[in-house]
């Protein structure tokens, strides 16, 4: 039973409450003087009298007193509210309220979202509780609306607080999560029948969490406390449309050559629609590129495709529309391109032929600029021999590949080193004319060779396979699913020698160990040396279908001119969902240093480098728990280093249809469940079934009684 | 003369206070004697002893019975009239411009003395507080009536009241029985204030007693916090008299009913007056009651 005042801003008039004793102090001191003979009855009467005298006083003040204050109890209407329920009390004792936080609580039907009416009918709700202890929960915590709401508090003022500061998120309702957590904090209190422990779920009913959800996944649960869920959704579900997906279809982007893009609509509704989707492309909400009608069939998916050149290498934000629904955080998809430049490539053959198939660069200038697949080359590719070296200007190279070449003349070695080390890369593939020793007194004192090469190895007809590859280098890292059996079938009969130095990193290694490829770094550019022909002279790796991406790749990488940090990003930067846990690997050199990271809404993060463990112990990595907002969000690994990634809400709350009652009951199992729909929740809603006893009349009566009281008393002597 | 009242003398100047008891005056007048005398008013017959006047003699018996017996017949004979008036401090209790308890006392006392001194009884004066103020010994002559007049207006009410020694103090000179009148308003203990009056019982006095309260003091009428100051003593207090009233109208009443009392077993004749009652009206109502007729 819990006594409450539906006016309660009338006890302000509870001061008056001080008149009766105000008047009663100025009427005591306000006294007249009478010159009298009889004062010896005066005092007589007033020792017989004294005792019941004030007792009198202090009752009349009291009457007095009792009724300005049922006066103003009055006007404060009091009511008593009695439960219906034998728990023994109206409310529960402590109530742990989760509130479903979810992208899909931003759905809007009307005006307001369901967030923002559901938490204005959930504070009229808890308002009345102040005897019960209450925390409040959220489906997606978060680092601002976690702090503070893990304990139980007495009253609904700091429930209210926090409901006040509360945002619906853009993730997925971690349902599990959030009633394991209330489980927990209510585990700590006493149980048993009747105790009063109570979770109350506002959440909008939709299938998207509930539908993984299972109790059995609970750790602990505590069979008396009862769960209330009260679904803020519709029934029947909403219709929804959402760009969930967003993909480039062929090769990534570079600069000058026409891209195609891939955006996946979801109609999530039961019935067909067609609508526009758009390409946006650029910074700060950017301009549209294209605009197509498409239709998508009810419950079902359509693809959209938009072809775009972009002039300008670097990173490109950009997003996929379509038309405003009643939930807009997924109709918009962000992405990032990475437009790469066109590398020029200066293919240097050392042993030249005269036919085509014979030169040593046959199937590298076949690689760079296949006939088959690609509208356009990525690369600008040249190719000389050896003697037009010193007819030919480096400086309008990216990348410098030297195939079989026995030497560089002397007075051009230091024009390819300054190149380089204006960030250039340096390639050199082997051949009959190399010569181990002689490569090494020329080029690897100046740089341009990354490691030293000891000999020529014969492996027999059968050859070596690749049997490592550094899969984390940008340059192999498109490898990285396949594994090394994307070599396989590659046979290196004929292959250098070569040292492991501690300046070098060794990214492909032959089964017997030898290294096959190197890397080293020249002031701001790269060389590495390839430890077998780009020709079939050595092995037939030229003639496989891993030669090509590998190549490419390898070339992309060493005249990547907007690469930073040894980065080379994807044609499509990370695409993160919200909520997921954000990890990014770098050299272990960046250890102690910081990385920074920037987003919508003013994010930003600094972030430390840290040591990998393990077999990823010669790795650095930062790591940001949950990416919460929707958006374009910059990297920084180092300063003046920058790498872009798109974040996009789960695809998975897009879904607002709604869980089966029987199939939410069933989840409960056993546990103590009520389940109801907005729709079916009345205006004067109260869970608890209390009833309201109205005490006007009772105080009326009380006041006549004090009326009476006061008049009987006044006027006995 | 301000406590002569022509009205009031007019109105009772027809009337006679007689005395209740046998007096012992030296001029014959309208009361009884404890001498017999040659007054109108036959007592007995004795049988005659030599000695006897012849002239008291009843022939019609002698006629009658051949034996002589004598008439004999009652004295009458003046009295002395002795008034004591209050003057204490709390005599001096007025309100809403009436007379005070020694304003009336004093118009009671004239009004006494003129009727007294008209029925040609000798009338004296005693005005006292603590102790004796004035006193007027009792005189029949004609200017006695001047000369209380004259006492009672240059006395004002003050000082503390003191029944019990002034009277024992008179009762000493007086031997011969009298008229004993006390004007107070008695605020002494009862017991002292008999034992005073009892001295002149003793003495064959008749005593009367007018006991003079005013109306606030019978009816306390009061409201609001008060605070009361004593008229005589140096005490003051405060008080609710709302809340006391009942109580104190309860003592008055007692204490008046003590008086009333105490006089009846001492055959003193008790009057109680309240002041607010027009001294005419109370004073023609007691004569007449004394006398046993009607008011006129």
């Amino acid at each position: 039973m819990g006594f409450h005042f539906l006016n309660p801003i009338f006890w302000w008039g509870a001061l008056a409450a001080v008149v009766p004793i105000i008047v009663h102090l100025i009427h005591r001191r306000r006294t007249k003087t009478v010159r009298f003979a009889m004062l010896d009855f005066i005092l007589q009467s007033q020792k017989r009298k004294t005792r019941k005298f004030r007792l009198k006083e202090w009752l009349l003040l009291a009457v007095r007193t009792a009724m300005v204050l049922a006066l103003v109890g009055l006007g404060a209407h009091p009511v008593v509210i009695q439960a219906a329920e034998t728990l023994g009390r109206a409310y529960p004792s402590h109530l742990a309220v989760i509130v479903d936080t979810s992208m899909s609580m931003q759905f809007s039907d009307g005006d307001r979202t369901r967030f923002d009416t559901g938490v204005v009918w959930l504070k009229s709700l808890l308002a009345p509780m102040r005897g019960t202890n209450l925390a409040v929960l959220t489906t997606n915590p978060d680092e601002a609306s976690e702090a503070g709401a893990q304990t139980f508090s007495p009253g609904p003022e700091k429930a209210m607080e926090f409901l006040d500061a509360l945002r619906p998120t853009y993730g997925e309702a971690d349902i599990l999560g959030a009633l394991q957590r209330a489980y927990g904090m209510l585990r700590i209190f006493p149980g048993g029948a009747g105790s009063g422990k109570e979770i109350l779920f506002l959440t909008d009913g939709s299938a998207n969490g509930w539908k993984v959800f299972s109790t059995g996944r609970l750790e602990k649960v505590d069979p008396d406390v009862k769960v209330r869920v009260v679904r803020w959704g519709r029934e029947t579900g909403d219709p929804n449309v959402a760009v969930d997906r967003v993909g480039l279809l062929g090769q990534n982007p570079i600069q000058g050559i026409p891209v195609t893009l891939k955006a996946q609509v979801h109609n999530y509704g039961d019935e067909d629609r067609k609508l526009p989707v758009a390409l946006w492309i650029g910074a700060a909400g950017g301009r549209k590129l294209e605009e197509r009608s498409v239709r998508v069939p009810a419950r079902g998916r359509a693809e959209v495709t938009f072809q775009a050149k972009f002039d300008t290498p670097g990173y490109l934000p950009g997003t996929i529309r379509i038309q405003t629904d009643g939930l807009p955080a997924d109709d918009m998809f962000h992405f990032v391109l990475f437009v790469r430049a066109r590398p020029r490539i200066l293919l240097v053959d050392g042993d030249p032929k005269t036919s085509l198939l014979g030169a040593e660069t046959y199937y590298l200038t076949q690689a760079l600029a296949p006939r088959r697949g690609l509208a356009q080359s990525p690369f600008h590719t040249r190719w000389i021999p050896l003697r037009a070296l010193s007819e030919t200007d480096v400086k309008k190279a990216d990348v410098l590949v030297f195939a079989n070449v026995s030497d560089i003349p002397a007075e051009l070695r230091e024009t390819v080193v300054t190149r380089v080390r204006g960030g250039a890369g340096v390639i050199w593939f082997m051949g009959n004319r190399v010569s181990p020793e002689r490569y090494d007194a020329a080029f690897r004192s100046i740089g341009l060779l990354p490691t030293r090469l000891i000999d020529i190895r014969e492996s027999g007809e059968v050859g070596e396979e690749v049997d490592e590859i550094r899969f984390r280098h940008p340059a192999l890292r498109i490898f990285a699913d396949l594994g090394t059996a994307v070599f396989t079938g590659s046979r290196f009969r004929r292959y250098v020698g070569m040292v492991e130095t501690p300046a070098s990193d060794v990214l492909m290694r032959l089964r017997g160990g030898t290294p096959l490829l190197v890397e080293s770094s020249l002031g701001n550019g790269r060389v590495m040396v390839f430890g077998s022909t780009a020709d079939r002279d050595w092995n037939d790796f030229s003639i496989r279908g891993s030669y090509l991406p590998f190549l490419h790749n390898l070339f992309q990488y060493l005249g990547c001119r907007v690469c930073a940090g040894g980065e080379m990003p994807a044609g499509l930067g990370d695409l993160v969902t919200v909520g997921s846990a954000w990890i990014r690997e770098g050299s272990i050199s960046r250890v102690g240093e910081n990385a920074v990271l920037t987003g919508p809404r003013n994010f930003e993060r600094v972030l430390p480098w840290s040591a990998g463990e393990g077999d990823r112990a010669d790795r650095a990595w930062v790591r940001y728990r949950a990416l919460g907002e929707i958006g374009t969000y910059s990297f920084e690994p180092t300063k003046g280093a920058k790498v872009l990634f798109s974040v996009n809400p789960p695809p998975a709350e897009s879904n607002l249809a709604p869980l089966p009652g029987e199939e939410l009951r069933a989840k409960f199992g056993d546990l103590k469940l009520e389940a109801l729909w907005r729709e079916a929740i009345p205006a004067n809603y109260n869970p608890w079934k209390k009833s309201r006893r109205d005490l006007t009349s009772m105080l009326i009566w009380a006041l006549l009684g004090l009326g009476a009281a006061e008049v009987v008393i006044a006027g006995r002597q | 003369m301000k406590y002569l009242d022509p009205n009031l003398l007019n109105r009772i100047s027809r009337r006679t206070l007689e005395a209740r008891f046998v007096m012992a005056g030296n001029l014959s007048g309208i009361h009884r004697s404890p001498f017999k005398g040659v007054s109108v008013e036959f007592t007995s017959h004795r049988e005659y002893t030599p000695g006897d006047e012849l002239r008291h003699l009843d022939w019609n018996v002698y006629a009658k019975s051949d034996r002589f017996f004598v008439k004999e017949h009652e004295a009458e004979t003046n009295l002395k009239a002795l008034i004591f008036l209050d003057a204490s401090g709390s005599m001096g209790y007025s309100s809403n411009g009436g007379p005070s308890k020694f304003e009336y006392g004093c118009s009671l006392a004239a009004a006494l003395a003129h009727l007294l001194l008209s029925q040609g009884d000798l009338v004296g004066l005693v005005l006292f507080g603590d102790d004796i103020r004035r006193k007027l010994p009792p005189s029949g002559r004609r200017t006695q009536l001047l000369a209380i007049a004259q006492a009672l207006e240059r006395e004002s009410p003050s000082g503390d009241t003191g029944i019990h020694p002034v009277l024992q103090k008179m009762a000493a000179d007086v031997w011969c029985r009298g008229l004993t009148v006390v004007i107070s308003d008695l605020l002494e203990d009862p017991e002292e204030v008999m034992r005073g009056l009892r001295l002149f019982r003793y003495r064959q006095h008749e005593v009367i007693v007018f006991h003079l309260l005013h109306g606030d003091e019978v009816d306390f009428p009061f409201d609001g916090m008060t605070r009361f100051e004593d008229l005589e003593a140096d005490r003051k207090m405060t008080a609710d008299p709302e809340d006391i009233a009942k109580l104190y109208r309860s003592l008055v009443g007692d204490f008046v009913n003590r008086y009333k009392s105490l006089c009846r077993q001492d055959l003193i004749d008790y009057q109680f007056f309240r002041t607010e009652v027009p001294l005419e009206t109370a004073l023609v109502r007691y004569i007449a009651s004394r006398s046993g007729s009607g008011v006129h």
